[in-house]
């Protein structure tokens, strides 16, 4: 791995080459931080440590020095390691002090040396030169060889004589104080290190920049191996890493390869086109914006018209708008993302989204290309397929058609069809009508984008303008004459020109006559215009970085194959997958010196802008000896990052360090999109999932469909940035899904067949209190052959509370009775076969401690069972509800509770009873609270991925919170998972409410209501809406 | 069913005290935590964004044609420009009615020079007072320092929403979704009816609260982890006020359809309501490169039909007295059409601020001359001067923030406006 220090040529008029130098003799500066337990200087590398089971993994930050330290968290809860025991931490430094230069060497000679021809003749004089770009500031170096004593003096005087001139220089260079040429030197480069030891010694050692020492990463521990690969999975995939994928970790390469192989799947297909929509924003089509460039009654698409017609003529406009075209419109809307997701789906080089002669469709948009249908494998509009567009025609001398009010476009005959001339994303219609132009805007928008994304260049930053009224005033062509215009125009025009095929709304040459796209006005009517152009004279001519594009037939395919060539183009690579990775925007170089944080705001953007120029060179050339331009790999780098894995700080941060971290590793809010992805990976289904014929992907759901803006969603036309940190609103959405979730989530899993995915370390009998509790069925149907049950159990001495209920009591309304549990006998045995407590059932109420529950009525809910025909009582009747009974236990050991009971009425319902033996109180560590603990932990570590002990205090507030609505339902609650007299649940099951849940529902323990209480708790968490 | 000891509602509020009490409440190493919402007696103060450069001749600063000069507005070759009191108006689009009704509140500021032509740049330096970025909004600005702990202070709707992390913003969209969010326990189905006993979700908020501050107490949390959970500490404690809110939602059949309208419409009720104190507003549509006139004059049309319907809304609702209202736009057109009948960008344009009753009204700061330049003014008398300055965002922030009451405080000293001079608008 390199250190390059790049040119950033904001202006676009110069060539942006490498450094003189690389970084091999960058000074490497240690860290200060003696308690770091190892140290190591990796040239041009980070280590970051980890357990000492784990080698020095290396990342690419783009540091000039390292070191490596290790520690390991003493917290056991949100910051616990959850494999290999080890929890990483980096010791990054970025360091931007001045370099030691011999004291001897005047600021003069030191410049000659190590300034002039890297940086000045290499760098600066791109823009800064008479004639150039910057060729009117305030910094105008000369061009050529042995001027480093003139160009010193320019430098010199700069410094000196400029308010603050030194730490303006120096801020600049980085990217700094509105630098319109970007960042052109990080700051722990070897150039830049130079320069400001020649601004020091001009300064007279005063120079505060080129002294400010930067420790970004110091004291920031990283998150575990897996960790990481949860929160990955979870943010590329939309789903939890398997057990195996977890357990193949052990060590950076593993973790990586790890991390690589959950680029796959259907989860990821959607990362791709959401992360690529996010900075494209051409789902807009699908949100309400005009397609214009494929619009039904145009004329420019024969196959699409002539489908339009025919629906008219079919007086079926309205099924064609509803589904073919629907479909259609998101075939165009989605080419673009779904091309960008082919290329990294199957590892092309991503130059192709540039280059690509061909582009992605859906069948729809297929036939309108007259592509090949026959590579569809349905008609599916989410299937897309890498075709050319052969279906546009132009309006030539063959182009005959009537266009009928009503009925559309009916051509009678067309020339050729136009042999689109693919360039990636840059002419997809939908990216080309998503940033459309007019006869005076001229291609610029596109040309603004194209700098933006794919050459990470903002050109609109450097548009501030003078107010002088003479210069606003000016008519004298000022795009290319005033300089207040060419700052920005010198670089967007031509690029703009490489746009000259397109219409206004995208079109190939759509002006009459289809050889240009130029408008009548000003082909008419400017004078100007020649036969066969196809561009404006009053404009630069098509081309880039002062070239000019060759032939105006292919100048976007020209532009494209200049614009992967520039080592901006991989810069831009990381900028556009970043805010994916990160949910933050890159930052911006700060512009104003006069701000109170400028120099931490400056420091972050250094430290961030090296690391980005960084993995752009190992990105272009191939990361860690990969092919060169895998996003994956791309992605992999960017995980593995401390700017995506710093979780925790192991010391106190100083104050600018905690501006400069701001934004920073771990706490990223998911947007709707991830939390949906994620509580479908946690319980099955998402928020108001439902079946939606009126939508074309007959799907429904709340957070998407309904709730998107409020949960800071965005919909790429009014709303085109996500919200990144949670409001009152916001977190009433999230409450809102998970009350409205949580019921189901519990009734479904915990009778799930075969068995639970989420309660998995209890079942629904187990309480706080329990030590053993089973359910058991009732089947016979009279006393003399009760049913004889057993449950062995492990009991410590002392009081306890044998339980007995009903676990679904049923009314059968056509017999009109309802089902009866009737006990006959109850034992209790120790581990040798006696029996230590014998009671029968008619005996129960005498027995002191006894307790049966009672109904809404406050009436029992059983009582002694009269045998009618033998004249006695013999045992007793339970209708509903349960008892409990104490029972002395005399010692530790292992007994054996065994009830005897029958059942009657509503012949073949089931008759189901739970017995259990339980401690008075809870917080008595039984069985059946460990288990609890169990449970907890399982759900901490899947729903907030948090490694918990059953002990941690985390675990305890659970349980309280637990026991809390356990006892309150006891005292308040039918025994039901839902009182459906009083509250919902809403089981994602149609028409649920007309089958018969009563055994689902039913919940003698209360344990279902319970956990309902739980899973809102979790579901509420920051950790489940933060990862 | 009782079966073991019951919990009274007494118990149950005893348990939530326990847990709060437990739970540290008082050490919180940073971030903003606001005391329980009180009610909010302050002015509301709405900024409406005309998104994509307005065209001020033919509104609130209208150009007749010049003699010898390109034609600045079609308009003007058969109409005459009218007035409203001290203000001249153009007499399209629905100005007229827009300005002879509600001339009374109106300050209009002629003559703001946005330096740029960038609509980026022009959104950043209107909104935020600056041409650079990371300045909050005046908006963010007047909803932290005035009324931070609303359940949704700031609400935004798409334009400039720069909050510098000094508060967060509420973007509300479908109203007839935000029912069901505003009472998220209230069943869809059953509004009678809740998910949870609301006593029992009382018990899980306050577990889940004491968490979160248990969490936000971990003295290792990095930055971002510890901003992200005292905003959702924030969020969560300042809950209380939203089924206020749902109260004021009006049926379905009183909500505005229009997506401009129904943005003053939920603005004003959720003022009313007294769950949020400011607001961006945003119209889009005036940038109108072609087919100017055509294409602009529904736009003004609209924006004027929307500040007409604020105005009469939040009377009915009865918050007219405390509202204060700012319009303005990206920058403006250019004073002549350009080959497709356009207008491109031009960066003189205007501000209105409005309030009910105020002294400041029927106003107008003229500083551009006849061909839309701008020209300098004496911050003190307001009157055209050699020795005066131009006009610039900064200008109208610095005296916003001075008579909003946001000017002196701790959140004014951390975002200063440098070297803008007082201009006198309000006195």
């Amino acid at each position: 791995m390199t250190l390059l220090a790049l040119a950033f040529s904001g202006c676009g008029a110069g060539d942006s080459e490498p450094s003189g130098n690389s970084g091999q003799n960058a000074s490497q500066v240690a860290s200060d931080n003696s308690s770091a337990s190892s140290m190591q200087s990796v040239n041009s590398s980070v280590a970051l440590a980890s357990s000492s089971s784990q080698p020095l993994p290396s990342t690419s930050a783009p540091v000039n020095s390292s070191a490596a330290s290790q520690s390991v968290s003493n917290s056991s809860d949100a910051n616990a390691s959850a494999n290999q025991g080890a929890s990483s931490s980096a010791t990054v430094h970025v360091s931007s002090q001045a370099s030691s230069e011999p004291a001897s060497l005047s600021a003069l000679e030191l410049y000659k040396t190590t300034v002039e021809q890297p940086v000045s003749q290499s760098i600066c004089v791109t823009c800064h030169r008479v004639g150039g770009v910057s060729g009117q500031t305030r910094l105008v170096f000369s061009v050529g060889s042995n001027l480093g004593d003139s160009n010193f003096a320019e430098l010199q005087s700069y410094v000196l004589n400029e308010q603050a001139g030194g730490d303006l220089l120096l801020s600049k260079v980085k990217g700094g104080s509105g630098h319109q040429g970007g960042a052109v030197l990080p700051g722990s480069s070897e150039n830049y290190l130079a320069l400001a030891a020649v601004v020091q010694k001009l300064q007279g050692g005063s120079a505060s920049s080129a002294q400010q020492k930067v420790e970004f990463f110091e004291n920031i521990g990283l998150q575990s191996y897996s960790q990481t690969l949860r929160r990955a999975s979870l943010l590329l995939a939309g789903r939890l890493p398997t057990d195996d994928e977890l357990n193949s970790v052990v060590d950076e390469a593993s973790f990586k390869a790890a991390l690589k192989n959950v680029m796959t799947g259907e989860g990821f297909h959607q990362f791709l086109v959401r992360a690529a929509n996010d900075r494209l924003l051409t789902d807009a089509f699908n949100q309400g914006l005009n397609l214009d460039v494929l619009e039904p009654n145009a004329s420019f698409y024969p196959t699409l018209a002539n489908l339009f017609v025919e629906a008219n003529q079919n007086d079926a406009r309205g099924d064609f708008y509803n589904d073919f075209y629907a479909k259609l419109r998101h075939g165009v809307a989605h080419a673009p993302l779904e091309l960008i997701a082919y290329v990294v789906e199957n590892d092309l080089p991503y130059t192709e989204i540039l280059t690509a002669d061909y582009t992605l469709a859906n069948p729809q948009l297929a036939q309108v290309y007259n592509a090949e249908l026959s590579v569809f494998s349905s008609a599916d509009y989410r299937e897309f397929k890498p075709v050319q567009n052969r279906g546009q025609i132009v309006h030539d001398s063959q182009f005959q058609s009537e266009f009928i009010e009503g009925m559309g476009s009916i051509i009678a005959s067309f020339g050729h069809y136009v042999p689109y001339p693919h360039a990636g994303v840059l002419n997809e219609p939908a990216f080309l009508n998503r940033y459309p132009s007019t006869d005076t805007n001229r291609n610029r928008a596109r040309a603004r984008w194209a700098y933006f994304h794919f050459l990470g260049v903002d050109i609109e930053k450097s548009a501030a303008r003078t107010s002088d009224p003479e210069a606003l005033a000016d008519t004298n062509n000022p795009t290319m004459n005033n300089p207040n215009c060419t700052v920005c125009h010198i670089a967007m025009d031509p690029v703009a020109g490489a746009f000259q095929n397109y219409g206004d709304a995208g079109l190939y040459r759509d002006a009459w006559g289809g050889r240009d796209s130029l408008p009548r006005p000003y082909k008419q009517e400017s004078g100007l215009y020649v036969q066969s152009d196809t561009w404006y004279r009053d404009m630069r001519s098509p081309g880039f970085n002062g070239l000019l594009a060759p032939s105006n037939s292919n100048s976007l395919q020209w532009l494209a194959q200049h614009i992967i060539d520039d080592p901006r183009f991989a810069q831009a690579a990381v900028k556009f997958w970043w805010p994916a990775v990160m949910a933050e925007e890159l930052l911006e170089a700060p512009e104003a010196l006069e701000d109170a944080n400028y120099q931490d705001q400056l420091a972050a953007f250094d430290a961030q802008n090296s690391f980005v120029t960084t993995l752009a060179d190992d990105f272009r050339s191939g990361i860690n000896g990969s092919a060169a331009y895998n996003v994956k790999d791309l992605l992999v780098e960017l995980l593995a990052s401390p700017w995506f894995r710093a979780s925790r700080a192991e010391a106190s941060l100083a104050q600018s360090q905690v501006a400069q971290l701001t934004g920073i590793g771990a706490g990223r809010l998911l947007t709707p999109e991830e939390l949906e992805a994620k509580t479908t990976a946690l319980i099955g289904y998402a928020w108001g999932e439902t079946d939606a014929p009126w939508r074309l992907d007959n799907r429904y759901t709340n957070l998407i469909n309904r709730y998107l803006i409020y949960y800071g969603g965005m919909d790429s036309v009014g709303i085109t940035s996500r919200a990144r940190e949670l409001n009152t609103l916001m977190a009433n959405v999230a409450l809102t899904q998970a009350v409205s979730v949580a019921c189901g989530a519990v009734v479904m899993d915990i009778n799930r067949a075969p068995a639970p995915a989420i309660f998995t370390e209890v079942d629904r009998y187990d309480t706080p209190v329990s030590f053993e509790a089973e359910l058991v069925s009732i089947t016979a149907t009279d006393s003399a052959t009760a049913t004889v049950a057993q449950m062995a159990v492990n009991l410590p001495a002392g009081e306890q509370q044998v339980s007995l209920q009903f676990a679904n009591p049923h009314w059968d309304g056509d017999l009109e009775e309802g089902t009866n549990l009737i006990i006959t006998q109850l034992r209790l045995l120790d581990a040798a076969g006696s029996p230590v407590l014998t009671l029968d059932g008619e005996d129960f109420p005498q027995q002191a401690g006894f307790v049966v529950s009672q109904n809404a009525s406050g009436n029992n809910t059983g009582n002694r069972f009269y045998d009618t025909a033998a004249g006695t009582h013999d045992g007793y009747i339970l209708w509903g509800g349960g008892l409990n009974l104490p029972v002395n236990v005399a010692s530790q050991g292992q007994y054996t509770l065994e009830v005897s009971a029958w059942r009657r009425n509503v012949p073949g319902y089931p008759v189901n009873a739970v017995m259990a033996i339980n401690a008075l109180a809870p917080y008595s560590n039984t069985l059946g609270e460990q288990r609890i603990r169990q449970q907890l932990v399982h759900l901490h570590q899947r729903f907030l991925g948090q490694v918990l002990a059953t002990d941690s205090p985390e675990i305890d507030a659970s349980l309280n919170l637990l026991v809390d609505t356990w006892q309150w339902r006891q005292a308040n609650m039918p025994q039901r998972a839902y009182d459906w007299e009083s509250e919902g649940c809403d089981i994602p099951v149609p028409n649920w409410w007309q089958q018969d849940w009563t055994n689902e529902l039913a919940d003698s323990s209360y344990m279902q209501g319970s956990w309902i209480s739980v899973l809102i708790y979790l579901m509420t968490d920051y950790h489940y809406l933060h990862e | 069913m009782a079966m073991t000891r019951t919990i009274s509602r007494r118990d149950l509020l005893a348990s939530i005290k326990k847990i709060a009490a437990t739970s540290a409440l008082g050490a919180m190493p940073t971030g903003r935590l606001f005391a329980a919402p009180e009610d909010y007696s302050g002015r509301f103060f709405i900024t409406v964004q005309a998104e994509g450069a307005w065209d001020t001749a033919s509104f609130c600063d209208p150009k007749a044609n010049v003699a010898g000069e390109r034609i600045i507005n079609s308009w003007a070759q058969s109409a005459e420009i009218q007035t409203a009191g001290n203000l001249s108006y153009a007499p399209v689009a629905n100005n007229a009615a827009f300005f002879q009704k509600h001339y009374p509140k109106m300050l209009v500021i002629n003559g703001v020079d946005s330096q740029t032509n960038s609509h980026t740049t022009g959104v950043l330096h209107n909104w935020s007072g600056r041409n650079s970025a990371g300045f909050p909004s005046l908006t963010a600005l007047f909803a932290a320092t005035h009324a931070p702990n609303l359940p949704l202070s700031y609400l935004n709707y798409g334009g400039y929403a720069e909050t510098a992390r000094l508060i967060r913003y509420t973007r509300l969209n479908d109203v007839r979704a935000l029912l069901t969010v505003l009472t998220p326990n209230v069943l869809p189905w059953d509004r009678a009816s809740t998910f949870q006993n609301p006593e029992m979700l009382e018990t899980i908020k306050a577990h889940q609260q004491a968490r979160l501050n248990r969490l936000r107490n971990n003295p290792q949390n990095i930055p971002r982890t510890q901003y992200t959970m005292d905003a959702y500490y924030s969020a969560r404690e300042n809950a209380a006020g939203l089924e206020d809110f749902a109260a004021v939602i009006p049926a379905d059949n009183d909500l505005q359809d229009n997506r401009f309208l129904q943005q003053m419409q939920i603005t004003a009720l959720a003022f009313k309501a007294g769950v949020a104190c400011s607001a961006d507003v945003v119209l889009g549509g005036f940038d109108t490169h072609a087919d100017h006139d055509a294409e602009q004059m529904p736009r003004l049309a609209e924006l004027t039909a929307g500040l007409d319907y604020l105005w009469d809304y939040a009377e009915e609702q009865g918050i007219a007295d405390r509202l204060t209202v700012l319009v303005a736009s990206d920058f403006a057109r250019t004073p002549w059409y350009n080959s497709s009948e356009g207008k491109d960008h031009w960066s003189v344009g205007s501000a209105i601020v409005m309030e009910k009753n105020a002294p400041w009204g029927n106003r107008v700061v003229q500083a551009t001359d006849a061909t839309q330049n701008a020209l300098k003014v004496s911050p003190s008398t307001l009157a055209l001067s050699d020795s005066g300055t131009v006009i610039y965002p900064k200008h109208i922030h610095n005296a916003m923030r001075q008579y909003l009451g946001i000017s002196g405080g701790a959140l004014d000293d951390a975002f200063p406006l440098n070297n803008a001079e007082q201009f006198g608008f309000f006195s």
